[in-house]
């Protein structure tokens, strides 16, 4: 390498840089709501060449024929199912308070992912139900077998969900059988879900099922997670080691559902 | 026209990365080619290249995770502004040199980001980093330059008239 002697900014360089800094910060600083604005703003005006090459998909349609009508059912079917599972739990131990674990019905509304947000820090979909359609920031997004991520962003007809796959998602799961509580987040080099904060006294074995917590209200109790299916005891920790396949597998998930009520009413 | 090309190539990465880069990923590890793409923009159009080139890459990042948007856009910015600001100082041309500056830069700039994704918890913010970050700018560092080595009038148009003399 030779070298040639430093390159000094001029004027105009930070001009400009003055600029670029002065506009992200104006983005960055202000909150959430505002944010979930501009970049809404943002889409449909001066980046809106960029989303004619995100959209390559083809158009959305709604799920008319057999097979989607069949999927769609057995999705509600399951998230009955789960629900019903941990209400049946839930009455066991908690008997003696009537009316303790009233749910509320849970409606799906079907979606078909049409894009794929570029990001290397996980997984972002983009699908076809927007504000229009019920769509909301923080809504969860439920595939066949189970919890896909969460809405982070939505428009008319597009909404953006941050998946499980996602390093910067983490959800509040609970082991079906044990009732531990963890943390769940995207472990990219195994490929699977890291599970924190299980005591190292419990009894956790593999191939039980994580159900989200309900804790901190943004995916209502009881949705399927995913399997264990690794439990390590670290000798130098008081936790153990958890590994969780998430149940969808979305390298082949093409439809999904969008949760449009889910809150848990009573007790 | 540098501006025209670096348009034209945020296009395609974009595309890029939404069709083939997942397919071409290791052990759920993708290579970062829009991180390439400022690094690139840095070296070839200079400090102020590198600063627009970054910012528009990263506002683009930024709308599609919109809880943080404006920090990829400044942080992008920053990494195209340090390219820039050494594209006259080393031999921009030598893939050898193109590695160790796309992997220096995408450490420094994830550490960042994971640094205020965790809201500075240090734990944290080190576990976030090393689960994606060391694997990601290996493979970035050995891809990209490599494939910019066969095409490098599309990346880099004028290194040949700034090169250093012998």
């Amino acid at each position: 390498m030779v070298r040639r002697g430093a390159d000094y900014p001029g004027i105009g360089d930070w001009v400009v840089l003055g600029l670029v800094v002065s506009v992200s910060l104006a983005l960055l600083l202000p909150g959430t709501a505002f944010r979930l604005n501009a970049a809404k703003l943002l889409r449909g005006s001066v980046l809106y060449p960029f989303r004619l090459v995100l959209f390559f998909n083809s158009a959305p349609q709604e799920p008319a024929d057999e097979l989607e009508l069949l999927r769609y059912e057995l999705a509600t079917q399951r998230l009955i199912d789960s629900t019903h599972q941990a209400a049946m739990q839930d009455n066991e131990r908690l008997r003696e308070q009537l009316g303790f674990a009233r749910r509320a019905q849970h409606e799906l509304t079907p979606a078909q992912i049409v894009g794929r947000a570029p990001d290397r820090w996980g997984e972002i979909l983009i699908i076809s139900r927007g504000s229009r359609e019920g769509a909301c920031v923080g809504r969860p997004i439920l595939g066949v077998e189970g919890l896909i991520g969460v809405i982070v962003s939505t428009e008319e007809g597009k909404s953006w969900v941050k998946t499980l796959r996602h390093g910067a998602l983490q959800v509040c799961g609970m082991l079906q059988d044990g009732r531990y509580v963890g943390m769940l987040s995207w472990n990219a080099a195994q490929g699977l879900l890291d599970m924190e904060g299980i005591p190292i006294q419990s009894q956790v074995s593999t191939g039980e099922m994580v159900i989200t917590s309900g804790y901190g209200g943004v995916f209502p109790k009881a949705l399927r997670i995913g399997e264990v299916v690794s439990v390590r005891d670290d000798s130098t920790s008081l936790v153990k080691h958890i590994l969780v396949r998430p149940l969808v597998d979305l390298d082949r998930t093409e439809e999904v559902f969008l949760l449009v009520s889910g809150a848990e009413t009573g007790g | 026209m540098f501006y025209l090309r670096y348009l034209l190539l945020i296009f395609a990465v974009t595309l890029l990365e939404a069709t083939v880069v997942p397919r071409i990923s290791i052990g759920g590890i993708r290579p970062d080619i829009g991180f390439a793409l400022v690094i690139y923009a840095g070296l070839s159009g200079g400090m102020k290249g590198g600063l627009l080139v970054g910012f528009v890459v990263g506002l683009l990042r930024g709308c599609a995770d919109p809880g943080w948007l404006g920090l990829e856009s400044l942080l992008l910015a920053g990494v195209g502004f340090a390219a820039g600001s050494t594209a006259r100082s080393v031999n921009r041309g030598n893939p050898l040199v193109q590695t160790i500056l796309l992997a220096l830069l995408l450490l420094g700039h994830d550490l960042i980001r994971a640094l205020v994704i965790t809201s500075g918890a240090p734990g944290r913010a080190l576990l976030y980093w090393l689960r994606v970050s060391p694997a990601t700018a290996l493979y970035t560092a050995l891809l990209v330059p490599g494939v910019v080595a066969l095409m490098p009038r599309v990346f880099l148009e004028d290194w040949r008239c700034h090169s250093p003399r012998k």
